[in-house]
């Protein structure tokens, strides 16, 4: 009996241990970036950082900061490339979704999901090196066709192949979100003599709409935070443009950019990639919580009635 | 089988018209391999209450949603036999199935109301039917309507609240002023107050006693009393057939099958 | 207020049905918009597959060249030199007289020709057969452009006479294709023809196994905890919430985590497969914890009570009936996990695991590369050769996910369970 409770006792410590670890990991993944960052801002002012236009850190040497840390044009490109991106894969994902949710047989929509799922679970660097031998070259050709001079390493060219990438998303969480909305509302609409495709537009979709939102949310903190893809197309000098035919770098590749190769630990550089990362981890926690709560108080909705 | 022959139990008002709303000829009809109906032959007169009635599973809210093709919606769903809207085939082909639900409007056993505002729910059938050409016109839809359904009192001052938030029996009366409000012919109800508690079910009912001179209403319901209560005509069903049907003072008081007087006291059911 | 008899009696007459078409019409072409859009993601899937195929399947295989060896010196030969001299003649042999030089003739062999040359010769026995060697990526990419009909904008540096000698060699029927299995045997090559993808894949296997090691007792242990132990308090409601966001968290900011602490606080060296690894396993731990604990969330409380009502304790219940339920559901949570960390890239860039790494490591500590980053530096190579190499590398990657995924689609089927 003793040794049972020896027993209990030691294997929920273990687990307890384990549970310890991930809280070290979460407290290690904020202290770390934030106590960089901090440094960072001893001597960049976050005002500087935020709206300043010019970026040019590689001139600065650790104890010796020389170059400009002005992200401005860092989070233009990020924002500029997400809008391409969900512009693409926001009408394919919303259409492909109300059609597997909606019209599709059991045996279609058994088909069409798991083929729109391989769409998410191609790494992300293949979608890079698809931008770089086809995508790229293509939109090169068409831009000379008419007219255009659309750089090989362009917003619209990351853009587009990061749109394809969020596809499924969209679709696979908005059908998730539509596929299992009571049958009741739809009975209710039809009943009235409302076409199926305007219980789907003026019942359905409103009544998804929470869902449909935080679809959107996760799919932009995912385009914001992706990395290899903006690396490998869209380019690494900060372009203080909107024009999406121009190359323009993004928050990510600046990270990366800056720590590849080897710099110090203290170095300027790297201690701006860590201010960077504070950045990015908080637009996308914001994002991602958002989401996160609008789809508890929808479902809390739902169980209610 | 007994066809409804028109007659005049004391206490109901006579009918408008002796011409019946919907005649059903020998309908059969089938989830795939299984019959739920077969061969329903009844008349359900106009401006009346026809109240179906029997146990559970006896095929009443499948005829039901045959008379506005919600069965159409269920793909192992098969019918044979006819029905006739004023005398025209609602099966036949050609018909809109669109056009004909507008006409035939459907309550259901559990309130249903969107999650939109009460004024966004009444207003939705007008609104996609194309029926008003100002927002007075639809203001005025949606105020008769919920004054018919005997709501407005009740949600005049929160027309733009949700109307998820109205109790059981409000959503439920909104339900049946969402239907009213695009003008249909008939109002069929499957059920309308097996979800409610009893105050509620006795509002549901003198509601539909009161809709019934400008509707012709049938409702399906477990419980005979309320069949009772608010039906002029009955059709008692039983494992998928038709087994008698006539006026509700009638059948209840003279049911001719032995399996109608068993359902009616209380031997099975 | 609007009198009830002047409400329009809604759908009849011919207004009305120019009206119903209007509206069926417009439902027709929602229905299609779906059916375009499907299409659509549809062909894009196709357009990323085929480019990679048609790419990628050159760089399966190689040009051979077969010479006719004859030796039979008694001392074989000592320098690299002599081995070439000896090329040269065998690879004269078979072509008529012409103006060839050694100095035009020897580029058409891979560059490593003579090694194989000397493993064939290196007991000194004589020798006279016909031998496969490995032609250079010049001819390679000659050849497939004729015969494979690839690469066709592709510019040769191959001189006339060269060409001249293939032409001649290609009629004798000295020029023929092989799968090119040192693709899987051989590390990273500045030439593109002797590139391989071993070094890589070797460290994939051990980062993969570092973070599978390290994330898999951690996260089922915290998946545990948190569904059968943990107290329902504010703390461990934020630290669901927490968690929950640490799996949708961009990756690169696991590798700034990595940076700071694995190689600056506790000194990995960079490039090592242990840090990445590492760093790969505090990426899926998150997903192993959150599917982890969706399956044991299905295990019924029912069974729970049974349990305990038989007298069991917690742990007992746990390890005898709630683990084995939930099981197949863990382990299809961990191989989703693996998915995600094989295909990850982005947080081992930070950890300096792009080197040029020819040798697979030898432990935990040398310095590796990964598939995915073989990929990355590989694309970014301008050496014509390299798409094809990288779109190989691609197929291979994808080919190792497809199988995964297969798994864990075979796990669900076998194992879903209605309670």
């Amino acid at each position: 009996m003793l040794s049972r409770i020896i027993i209990d006792h030691s294997v929920k410590t273990v687990l307890m241990m384990a549970t310890g670890v991930t809280i070290f990991i979460t407290l290690g993944v904020i202290t770390s970036i934030l106590f960089e960052s901090v440094q960072f801002f001893n001597f960049v002012p976050l005002g500087e950082f935020l709206f300043g236009s010019n970026w040019s850190p590689h001139a600065s040497t650790p104890g010796h900061v020389v170059g400009h840390f002005g992200a401005f044009s860092l989070f233009l490109g990020s924002i500029l490339i997400t809008l391409i991106a969900l512009s693409v894969a926001g009408p394919i994902g919303i259409f492909s979704a109300i059609y597997t949710s909606f019209y599709a047989t059991p045996a279609m929509r058994n088909l069409i999901k798991p083929v729109l799922e391989m769409l998410a679970g191609v790494p992300t660097v293949v979608y890079g090196f698809f931008a770089i031998v086809c995508v790229a070259p293509w939109m090169r050709r068409l831009g000379l066709t008419v007219g255009l001079d659309i750089a090989t390493e362009s917003a619209i060219v990351a853009g587009l192949v990061m749109g394809i990438m969020i596809i499924p998303y969209i679709s696979s969480l908005m059908d998730d979100v539509l596929y299992t909305l009571p049958q009741s509302i739809k009975d209710g609409s039809l009943g009235l003599g409302v076409t199926y495709g305007e219980t789907i537009k003026f019942a359905l979709i409103p009544a998804a709409f929470p869902g449909i939102a935080s679809a959107f949310l996760l799919a932009v903190s995912r385009a914001v935070g992706e990395t290899m893809l903006v690396v490998m197309a869209a380019g690494m000098s900060a372009n203080l443009t909107i024009n999406p035919l121009q190359p323009v770098t993004t928050v990510t590749v600046q990270i990366v950019s800056m720590l590849t190769g080897d710099q110090s630990f203290d170095s300027p550089q790297t201690l701006a990639a860590f201010a960077l990362g504070l950045a990015l981890f908080i637009i996308t926690f914001v994002f991602n919580y958002i989401s996160q709560r609008i789809i508890k108080r929808h479902q809390s909705q739902h169980d209610g009635h | 089988m007994v066809i409804y022959t028109p007659a005049c139990p004391a206490g109901t008002r006579p009918p408008k018209e002796s011409k019946p709303k919907f005649s059903v000829r020998d309908l059969d009809l089938f989830y795939g391999s299984k019959k739920a109906l077969s061969s329903v032959t009844l008349k359900i007169p106009q401006g009346q209450v026809t109240a179906l009635i029997g146990p559970s599973g006896c095929g009443k809210s499948s005829f039901l949603r045959c008379l506005n093709r919600m069965n159409d919606l269920n793909p192992l769903a098969r019918i044979a036999g006819s029905v006739f809207l004023d005398g025209d085939d609602i099966y036949a082909q050609g018909v809109d199935v669109v056009q004909l639900r507008a006409r035939v409007g459907m309550v259901f056993q559990k309130p249903n109301p969107f999650p939109k505002s009460i004024y966004d729910n009444v207003a939705y059938g007008p609104r996609i039917h194309g029926l008003t050409k100002s927002r007075h016109e639809l203001d005025a839809i949606v105020i008769d309507s919920l004054q018919k359904a005997g709501l407005y009192k009740e949600v005049s001052d929160s027309l733009e609240g949700p109307a998820l938030r109205l109790s059981g029996g409000q959503q439920q009366r909104l339900c049946i002023a969402r239907a009213i409000a695009v003008s249909p012919e008939v109002i069929l109800m499957d059920e309308p107050c097996s979800a409610l508690d009893p105050v509620a079910t006795a509002k549901v009912e003198g509601l539909i006693d009161s809709l019934r001179h400008q509707y012709t209403i049938v409702i399906v319901t477990h419980n005979m009393q309320q069949a009772g209560r608010v039906a002029q005509k009955t059709a008692f069903f039983h494992m998928g057939e038709l087994v008698e049907s006539g006026d509700t003072g009638n059948l209840f008081t003279n049911p001719k099958d032995v399996r109608t007087q068993g359902y009616l006291t209380g031997r099975f059911g | 207020m609007m009198d009830i008899d002047r409400i329009p009696a809604p759908l009849k007459g011919p207004q009305v049905t120019r009206q119903l078409a209007r509206r069926h019409r417009a439902d027709m072409r929602f229905r299609l918009y779906g059916l375009i859009s499907i299409g659509l993601a549809f062909s894009f899937i196709l357009l990323l597959m085929g480019t990679l195929i048609i790419k990628g399947w050159p760089a399966f295989i190689r040009t051979e060249i077969k010479l006719p060896v004859a030796f039979n010196s008694a001392s074989t030969p000592q320098d690299q030199e002599n081995y070439d001299r000896l090329l040269n003649q065998f690879i004269k042999k078979p072509l008529s007289e012409g103006a060839y030089d050694n100095k035009s003739l020897l580029p058409l062999l891979s560059a490593q020709s003579y090694q194989q040359l000397r493993i064939l010769l290196v007991d000194g026995n004589p020798l006279n057969k016909d031998v496969h060697f490995k032609a250079s990526s010049e001819v390679d990419t000659w050849l497939k452009t004729r015969r494979l009909n690839v690469n066709k904008h592709a510019l040769t540096s191959l001189t006339p006479p060269q060409l001249d000698a293939l032409y001649a060699l290609e009629k004798a029927g000295r020029l023929c294709f092989a799968f090119n299995h040192s693709f899987f045997t051989r590390g990273d090559s500045q030439e593109p023809e002797i590139a391989g993808i071993y070094a890589a894949l070797i460290g994939s296997l051990m980062t993969l196994s570092v973070a599978i090691v390290f994330a898999f007792p951690v996260g089922l242990g915290a998946a545990l905890y948190l569904s059968e132990f943990a107290p329902r308090n504010k703390f461990f409601e934020l630290l669901e919430i927490n968690i929950n966001n640490l799996a949708a968290i961009p990756t690169i900011i696991f590798g700034l985590l990595g940076l700071a602490f694995f190689l600056n606080i506790l000194k990995i060296p960079r490039s090592a497969s242990l840090a990445g690894g590492l760093t790969l396993g505090l990426v899926i731990l998150p997903i192993i914890i959150i599917s982890s604990k969706t399956a044991l969330k299905t295990v019924p409380m029912t069974i729970r009570f049974g349990a305990l009502a038989l007298g069991a304790s917690q742990v007992q219940t746990l390890f005898h009936h709630i683990l084995p339920l939930s099981m197949p559901g863990i382990l299809t949570g961990t191989l989703l996990g693996i998915v995600r960390a094989l295909g990850e890239s982005a947080p081992l860039l930070m950890l300096g695991m792009v080197a040029f790494i020819v040798d697979p490591p030898k432990s935990l500590l040398e310095p590796a590369t990964v598939l995915p980053i073989q990929i990355f530096v590989w694309a970014k190579n301008p050496t014509a050769g390299f798409v094809e190499n990288t779109s190989a590398a691609t197929l291979v990657l994808l080919l190792f996910l497809l199988l995964l995924n297969s798994i864990i689609v075979l796990l669900r089927r076998r194992f879903e369970r209605k309670w």
